[in-house]
């Protein structure tokens, strides 16, 4: 009986810088977690791995920056269509497309592993990881029928809780931290910083959201300053989150716990506060975080699979397909040690992804200004 | 007005009663016309068929219902001008001209129509109007004599304020009107009148601000009453059934109210009122999550007072919606969380207990549930007396007897009076019913279910809409301006502009500096 909605037409969906910004936040800031400080202890050996956080978070700030500059040229067009509708770039665009849908399944692959096994450690001992998995999967299947407008929503919705969940690990752990840990700082020079290089870009894995969402916004709204203020930010609690973790439990010992991070929320004590052992709690908070992070390219694989493979007729399935490989493929590492091992392949396509999806941008802004200019 | 030529249509198509057999034929012959008024509502003994002469000359019959008319009305300015006019004023042959001057001369009454259609004046005529037919005119004569007894106006029940007005609305829709006419003074407030079932017929208003609302709001709402095509729509929670975007949903996605200030704020709001005859209950939209837990006091109160009432108002449906199902995931889970002397002490109360925390729970809130609902329908006495009964005597009785612990009676009681803090009932509805979900979730995968069941209830309002606006606004989409007004309340002059939803065509409260 109810009559179909009409409004949806009249009143296209957008996005607001603002809104961008936020989701950044939620998108990037839960994956921190599940590599920091451990691997860049072992990078380094020193504990300057604060310093190569900074560093990288500069480094993505520019990317941030240079893809406003090109977005800014071709309002309502994602990065992918940009290209492609360049006159040499179908092609290249079909072939970046398919880079960014294997990207994100192993990618979505990864972190659904990842956090089963933490759910398994710190707050369901006894349930199998598969079924963890697979609700968190089933959720994220529920969020991509919402669409982009749902998936963004949900990003501002969650944001406000991730970032409370860092500033309670903060804020309670404070007290109890010996920052002679992190001394000297650059005690061997700023050559071990450079080896840092090989794990931070997984500390920023979802910055290429922008990539997509931007074509959503209003061409006045697109400004790189928001955006690299939640890049500026989320740099910011992840160097807290290093130091923290070097301080409370030692740099050597940092090395071998294998989520120094949640090892924090477990050495939270709240004086006077009713609940005892918060960690449970916290890891629930990170639950939301983590949920954009994969709802955000769980989304992202099934637009691309569609706008590539079937751009008409009915897509249903393709959500509950991608579902399904991504489910397979995260149950296949034996073990989560080889999983950590596959970051490195993970991140190695995402900064791959990144260099060349700008050097396509860059090629087709300048393509297209010859080809205007040829016009005039 | 469309809404009404619909149906008007629709009686046209139809016949008026079914299996009779006869022909709706106006004729300047009164006796015919007669015939077919006779025909059509002539069984029922309400209706009383009143023969006169006009001015001792003219044959006129008069149909009226004796229950919906005000008999005085129709001795006094209908019955004595017509029977007192002079024989030499009436004319032998009925002309246009008598018509009017009987209109603009004869009669003292306020609202008298011309007519043109049987069934155009069957439909008012059913309304308690008096129908005139004279011997000689192709036409019937409408005269307004409703009169029937109505409800005072009394304080809602639903929706008690302390610091605020105490008037509400009632079942009459005239009444209702004229309630927030005094309110707005402002030529803008637009009130449309159509009917609504085929049967019942009743009169519904549709009223928003001309200059705020937004015509597509609107326009859309008019279309979706107008789909309504049933026998009748009893009160506005049927109406909402017909009109809401999705059936499937839990949460209310039209405002109820009772009180005329709040149809009030959501009329400078740009939201579009409804008010149906025959309940006392406006409909609102749209509506978004946050106004559901908004109170018209919030307005009244001092800003501090009011910023803290909210929270504590969103407080309170965090724990009317997460407490039970909290309790069972660390009682069963998490053990870890509880404080250890706490722990002891749950455990030690627990001891004579034979049922896991899951099942304890829902024996205590399912017969919280059937208090809740035996409470309702005693009479109001008695119903106070249940309350005490069943909150204290069978609490303390099922503690005694072992069925539940102790702390599961806090739990239970501090949900309740959690929910009945929330001021918009429909509202408090869906939080009992998903709080029994997210307990199932609790007693599955202890936190990480109920995280899991609070994502997917998130997931499901960010794709809801109500008549086409985003039902979590101001937080997502994100508005600064929104949430000014929204878990806090900011003073009122800083709430210079309206909310986000629903876009206005102005959106300032105040002149723009």
């Amino acid at each position: 009986m109810t009559p179909p909605n009409r409004f949806q037409k009249t009143d296209p969906f957008q996005i607001r810088g603002v809104e961008m910004a936020i989701s950044l936040i939620a998108v990037i800031l839960g994956t921190g977690i599940l590599y920091l400080p451990r691997e860049l202890a072992s990078d380094l050996n020193t504990p300057d791995g604060w310093i190569t956080i900074i560093l990288n978070g500069l480094l993505v700030m520019l990317v941030v920056f240079l893809y406003v500059r090109l977005q800014k040229h071709f309002p309502g067009q994602n990065l992918l269509q940009i290209i492609e509708n360049q006159s040499w770039g179908k092609w290249p665009g079909q072939v970046l497309r398919g880079l960014y849908i294997i990207y994100f399944i192993l990618a979505l692959a990864f972190i659904l592993r990842i956090t089963t096994v933490v759910l398994q450690i710190y707050l369901l001992l006894q349930t199998p990881t598969i079924i963890t998995g697979s609700i968190i999967l089933l959720t994220t299947a529920y969020a991509v029928s919402k669409g982009t407008q749902g998936v963004i929503h949900l990003n501002i919705m969650f944001a406000p809780i991730s970032i409370a969940f860092f500033i309670i690990i903060f804020a309670f752990n404070f007290p109890d931290a010996h920052f002679q840990e992190i001394l000297p700082i650059l005690g061997e020079g700023i050559g071990p910083v450079f080896k840092g290089f090989k794990h931070t870009p997984l500390v920023f894995l979802g910055v290429e959201i922008i990539f997509f969402f931007m074509a959503w916004m209003k061409s006045r709204e697109v400004r790189a300053l928001p955006l690299n203020v939640s890049i500026g930010f989320i740099t910011l609690f992840n160097v807290a989150l290093t130091l923290l973790g070097y301080s409370i439990f030692g740099f050597q010992i940092s090395k071998s716990i294998t989520f120094p991070s949640i090892e924090l929320a477990k050495e939270l004590e709240i004086p006077g506060a009713f609940f005892e052992r918060i960690e449970s709690l916290v890891i629930t908070l990170w639950m939301m975080s983590i949920f954009n992070t994969i709802s955000t390219f769980h989304l992202l694989a099934v637009q691309n699979i569609r706008e590539q493979f079937l751009p008409r007729g009915n897509t249903a399935w393709i959500t509950s397909g991608v579902t399904f490989i991504i489910f397979m493929l995260a149950f296949i590492f034996p073990s989560i040690s080889e999983a950590f091992l596959f970051g490195g392949v993970i991140m190695f396509l995402e900064v791959s992804l990144i260099i060349l999806s700008l050097v396509c941008g860059y090629l087709a802004r300048w393509t297209a200004s010859m080809h205007n200019d040829r016009k005039t | 007005m469309a809404m009404f030529k619909k149906l008007l249509k629709q009686l046209n198509r139809d016949k008026v009663r079914r299996g009779d057999e006869y022909e709706i034929e106006l004729s300047s012959k009164m006796s015919i016309t007669v015939e077919t008024i006779q025909n059509i509502v002539g069984e029922s003994d309400d209706v009383i068929q009143r023969e006169i002469k006009i001015g001792h000359k003219i044959p006129a019959t008069l149909f009226y219902i004796e229950s919906l008319c005000d008999r005085l009305t129709l001795e006094e300015y209908v019955l004595k001008p017509l029977l007192h006019l002079p024989a030499k004023d009436a004319p032998a042959v009925i002309t246009d001209r008598f018509i009017t001057s009987l209109q603009e001369e004869i009669l003292t009454l306020a609202e008298i129509r011309v007519l043109d259609s049987i069934d155009n004046a069957i439909l008012q005529f059913m309304s308690g109007k008096t129908l005139m037919v004279i011997d000689g005119l192709k036409r019937l004569i409408i005269l307004n004599t409703i009169g029937y007894e109505d409800r005072a106006i009394e304080e809602p029940e639903s929706e008690v304020v302390i610091r605020g007005p105490r008037d509400g609305l009632n079942e009459n829709l005239k009444t209702n009107m004229m309630l927030l006419r005094r309110k707005i003074r402002d030529p803008n407030l637009t009130i449309q009148v159509g009917s609504l079932g085929r049967r019942g017929k009743r009169p519904f208003a549709i009223c928003y601000m001309k200059g705020i609302a937004n015509e597509q709001l609107v326009e859309e709402v008019r279309y979706r009453i107008s789909c309504v095509d049933t026998d009748d729509v009893p009160a506005t929670g049927s109406l909402e059934e017909y009109i809401q975007d999705d059936v499937l949903s839990p949460f209310p996605q039209l405002f109820h109210t009772e009180r005329p200030d709040n149809c009030v704020r959501g009329l400078l709001n740009g939201n579009v009122i409804i008010l149906l005859e025959g309940t006392p209950f406006a409909l609102m939209a749209p509506v978004t999550f946050h106004q559901l837990l908004i109170s018209s006091e919030d307005f009244y109160e001092r800003w501090l007072l009011a910023t803290l009432i909210r929270i504590l108002r969103y407080a309170a449906s965090f724990i009317a919606l997460f407490l039970p199902a909290l309790y069972i995931a660390m009682n069963s889970f998490h053990q870890g969380m509880i404080p250890t002397t706490l722990a002891l002490s749950i455990a030690g109360s627990r001891e004579g207990v034979p049922f896991p925390s899951f099942v304890e729970a829902l024996i205590m809130e399912a017969t919280f549930e059937l208090l809740r609902e035996a409470g309702i329908r005693l009479p109001r006495h008695v119903g106070q007396t249940i309350g005490v009964v069943g909150g204290l005597i069978i609490g303390e009785a099922a503690v005694r007897a072992g069925i539940v612990s102790p702390i599961m009676v806090i739990v239970v009681a501090l949900t309740a009076i959690s929910n009945f803090a929330i001021p918009g009932f429909t509202v408090a509805i869906s939080f009992r019913m998903l709080r029994f979900a997210l307990m199932v979730a609790a007693a599955i995968f202890g936190l990480y279910g109920v995280i899991i069941a609070y994502i997917a209830i998130n997931i499901h309002l960010v794709g809801l809409r109500s008549m086409g606006s985003y039902y979590l606004s101001p937080f997502s989409p994100y508005s600064l301006q929104g949430i000014k007004d929204s878990i806090i309340r900011l003073p009122l002059n800083v709430l210079r502009r309206r909310k986000a939803e629903p876009r206005t065509l102005d959106d300032w409260r105040e002149p723009r500096k």
